[in-house]
């Protein structure tokens, strides 16, 4: 079969010990026998590694800040857009979605496909409105309330027993053991990421992941699930392995069902010991992991394209349980001169 | 051979490791004009700094955020919140309009019947009415809105010694789903105080129980919580009407609707987050055409929206007074407002632009008004040109509560102009002087005199 | 005078990178040239004649730029620390 020649931009390239899901999405569709793409690299940063990953990513160019706006990201797009003729576009920042989400009917209009929620189903699942969604929807998720001082909290500490864990809008959370601990992290987080910052009950178990892909009507179009063997000291996993467990499956079935997903997802679950699934979060997008359901057979990420591209993917019924991955960090070398391109002209 | 434009020289550290705020900075566009005048000529004639309006934008605002209700729902009335903005010029173009007033002081309530506001379109809120203003008020026909039960009894006492029978209106505070909660106005909703408060009123008899009111909170981000408000008051609407028997004749939704300035600590700019007209009057329209209110019965529908009809006509413009560098390298900007007179500094990110065209290259700076004082700061981190002292820059959206909140400090507050649709000024409030002031003050005699 | 550390490279893209601390800078094109006519050892008069006679600029506010942005330089640690300034 011939594989279809596309240009697909896409963000977090920042591979780093925290890594964006930018290099595993873009592994999915080099592995792809259906897609011959171009990769157009989108950073924020000239230490991303994306950049200098040649044989992975085509052409990079830095972009600027969600926050700065709408209209400044589309002009950069628009420029970027003359250069490359973007086919698809995949954003991969939690902070990222929003913006582009918004911009979507232009991006169409420019001829810029993406495959995102909607901003209900984004908005719906925000970690402050994490107990009403478990309600809608019958899952179960830990006691939470946002707060926006640290004197919300106080008022409302005896709903709580320690440790809880303080989580900020988009990204980072903290175990806190008392009162000290949750006013140092809300500082931390609010710094970095604003407000509200959610408290939330903490749930003890293991944590176990689902990656999956909603195609907009209902349908599941693949899903894998997955336990993280070792969890780094930023919580991020190490290592993992797929699992068997219907369970899983038929929650995240139901969940995309009855939101009629549209694109990437990782549930984040924690299994206690009384074997009961606790919903911590919903991430809306490809997780970082995604590269794991490509080698257990479900190209997650060539799918997405291929949706996002109007056509017809069969969904996925099978992967490989017991596929495990091991993550590790490696030393690129790299030339002063990139450096030196990508921080003053923004293009590599 | 002709010169070239001279750029003055910049470097700057490429921040490497973890990612800045900045990205890639985007060019920070000047604003050289307002409704086509140019604001270089504004300040040569009303000095600097100076609050500038445009009437324009204020009709255009209100005309779309009417026509959002109006197209939704067949009865809607607009009451202008005084407290936001109460310069007697910027009242009657919301007058002019066909606003009502909304007033929550014996001041305001006086300001806008001197503006000519008829007494019976006036709507008094608020926990403060002295006996005094609760009389005249009656007398007036003026809407209040009682806010707790010792104003109840007070307004039950006054019907024995004034013959108008007094038109109120309860406001009821509620849960919303949204944080925080504002509990400390008005009756409370979940816990029946509302319901009890209605009830009393309507046993009196001496009362003309109207309407029904809430304000939710201020600088709302969400829609939803005026769905669920709107619900709450027409489920009161209608078990008043099963009880009693009795029609009520408007829900007031109070204001709080966001402008699109951006809060500090948010992540995305307000011009990106915050709802349109549309998205809240969709909110609150469905929940009321879906209620079990009979559709013969349906209120009138007031809004009293302040800070999200007039934040985008106010500009303050003037000039910067010195560059100077901090300890640690960066850049900071001195200008000549602060927040004495920029209140809202405190709580947004100011969008601040320069008035020319400068050099595209921006540096991270921190923008300092002039006081002495360390609480003094406009923006405190931003990414802005290098302007020279005497160049000029603008603010945007500062129409709301800076021109009633703003504090006579250190110097005088500066001359407001208003911009007519022709973009002709007119001074709307002229700048104070050492006679303002002094006007104001009494010296002992024996304080009159000193040797030094 | 002023001099810019014997090490210090300078692109002409404006890149600037110090080999002592690994830090790397961005020059706008101003600041390219000053700093290459800075290295060449020319004084801050002959600077001034030479940037006068290509741009349309008063020398009032070139000298203020042009100290301020030494200063940057100095904090920076790329000018030499010995000499009178």
């Amino acid at each position: 079969m011939e594989k279809i020649k596309l240009n697909v931009a896409l963000s977090g390239l920042n591979n780093i010990d925290n890594p964006g899901p930018g290099i595993p999405v873009i592994r999915g569709l080099r592995d792809s026998l259906k897609i011959d793409a171009k990769i157009i690299g989108l950073v924020y940063d000239n230490l991303e590694p994306g950049p200098y990953m040649h044989e992975l990513v085509d052409k990079t160019y830095k972009v600027p800040y969600p926050s700065d706006g709408v209209e400044p990201l589309l002009e950069r797009i628009r420029y970027i857009h003359e250069k490359e003729h973007i086919d698809v576009l995949i954003p991969n920042f939690d902070s990222e979605l929003f913006t582009f989400m918004k911009s979507e009917k232009i991006l169409k209009e420019m001829g810029i496909r993406t495959f995102l929620p909607t901003l209900q189903q984004f908005e719906e699942r925000h970690k402050s409105n994490l107990p009403q969604y478990g309600e809608k929807y019958g899952v179960k998720v830990p006691y939470s309330e946002p707060i926006g001082s640290i004197m919300d909290f106080k008022k409302i500490e005896d709903k709580f027993d320690y440790p809880v864990v303080v989580k900020g809008k988009f990204y980072d959370a903290y175990i806190a053991y008392d009162f000290e601990q949750v006013g140092i992290y809300f500082n931390k987080i609010a710094a970095k990421w604003g407000l509200p910052i959610v408290i939330q009950e903490f749930v003890r178990g293991t944590e176990v992941n689902v990656v999956a892909l909603g195609d907009g009507n209902g349908n599941t179009v693949g899903a894998v699930p997955m336990r993280k063997t070792y969890i780094t000291d930023k919580g991020k996993g190490w290592g993992g392995i797929t699992l068997e467990d219907p369970v899983m499956m038929d929650l995240t079935h139901k969940i995309i069902l009855q939101t009629k997903w549209r694109g990437g997802m990782e549930l984040e679950l924690i299994r206690t010991s009384a074997n009961e699934l606790y919903m911590i979060e919903i991430n809306p997008r490809l997780p970082a992991w995604v590269y794991l359901a490509v080698a257990a057979g479900q190209n997650l990420p060539e799918a997405l394209v291929m949706l996002a591209m109007g056509k017809k993917v069969k969904p996925f019924t099978h992967y490989e349980v017991g596929k495990m991955f091991i993550r590790y960090s490696y030393d690129m070398i790299c030339d002063l001169k990139e450096f030196e391109q990508l921080s003053t002209k923004g293009e590599l | 051979m002709t010169k070239l434009i001279f750029e003055r020289p910049i470097i700057q550290q490429i921040n490497a490791g973890l990612p800045s705020k900045y990205g890639m900075s985007h060019k920070l566009e000047p604003i050289s004009h307002i409704d086509n005048v140019s604001i270089k000529s504004l300040i040569e004639s009303y000095g600097s700094p100076l609050f500038i309006i445009s009437e324009s934008t204020i009709r255009k605002t209100y005309k779309n955020a009417f026509r959002a209700f109006s197209s939704r729902y067949p009865k809607v009335q607009f009451a202008w919140s005084y407290k936001t903005n109460y310069l007697n010029a910027v009242c009657n173009v919301f007058h002019q309009e066909g606003s009502w007033a909304e007033v929550v002081s014996g001041f305001e309530y006086d300001k806008a019947l001197k503006n000519g506001v008829p007494g019976d379109l006036i709507i008094f809120n608020g926990p403060d009415k002295s006996r005094e203003d609760l009389a005249k008020s009656i007398k007036n026909s003026s809407l209040i809105h009682i806010d707790h039960f010792d104003e109840l009894y007070e307004i039950i006492s006054l019907t024995k010694e004034i013959e108008v029978k007094p038109k109120v209106a309860i406001r009821v505070n509620m849960d919303t789903g949204i944080y925080p909660r504002w509990d400390r106005f008005g009756f409370n909703y979940e816990n029946g105080e509302a319901w009890d408060a209605l009830n009393r009123i309507m046993a009196n008899k001496k009362l003309d129980l109207l309407g029904l009111h809430t304000h939710i909170g201020t600088y709302m981000m969400s829609t939803d919580a005026y769905k669920i408000a709107a619900s709450k008051l027409a489920e009161l609407a209608v078990r008043l009407q099963q009880k009693h028997g009795h029609v009520l004749q408007y829900i007031d939704m109070g204001g709080g609707f966001a402008s699109k300035n951006t809060l500090k600590g948010a992540y995305y700019p307000g011009t990106d987050t915050t709802p349109s007209f549309d998205d809240f009057a969709e909110a609150i329209t469905s929940a009321l055409m879906s209620s079990e209110i009979k559709p013969d019965n349906l209120p009138l529908l007031i809004l009293e929206n302040g800070r999200a009809l007039i934040d985008d006509a106010g500009y303050l413009a003037g000039s910067v007074l010195a560059n100077k560098r901090l300890a640690d390298g960066r850049r900071a900007t001195i200008i000549d407002a602060g927040v004495n007179i920029l209140f809202t500094a405190f709580w947004y990110e100011h969008d601040i632009r320069p008035v020319e065209p400068v050099s595209e290259q921006t540096e991270d700076t921190t923008i300092y008004g002039p006081l002495c004082m360390n609480i003094d700061v406009i923006r405190g981190n931003i990414m802005f040109p290098l302007l020279k002292k005497g160049d000029q820059y603008v603010i945007k959206r500062v129409g709301a509560y800076n021109n009633t909140q703003w504090l006579q400090f250190i110097s005088m507050r500066p001359n407001v102009v208003l911009l007519d649709a022709n973009g002709k000024p007119h001074l709307i409030r002229k700048n104070e002087t050492l006679e303002t002031i002094n006007s104001q003050e009494l010296t002992p005699e024996h304080l009159k005199n000193f040797d030094l | 005078m002023l001099k810019i550390k014997k090490n210090i490279a300078i692109s002409d893209s404006g890149f600037v990178f110090d080999p002592g601390t690994g830090d790397s800078y961005t020059l706008n094109p101003t600041g390219l040239e000053i700093i290459q006519l800075i290295k060449s050892g020319k004084s801050y008069e002959e600077i001034l004649q030479e940037m006068s006679a290509k741009y349309e600029m008063d020398g009032e506010s070139f000298e203020r730029y042009f100290y301020d942005f030494t200063s940057m330089l100095k904090q920076m640690r790329l000018t030499e620390n010995h000499g009178e300034d």
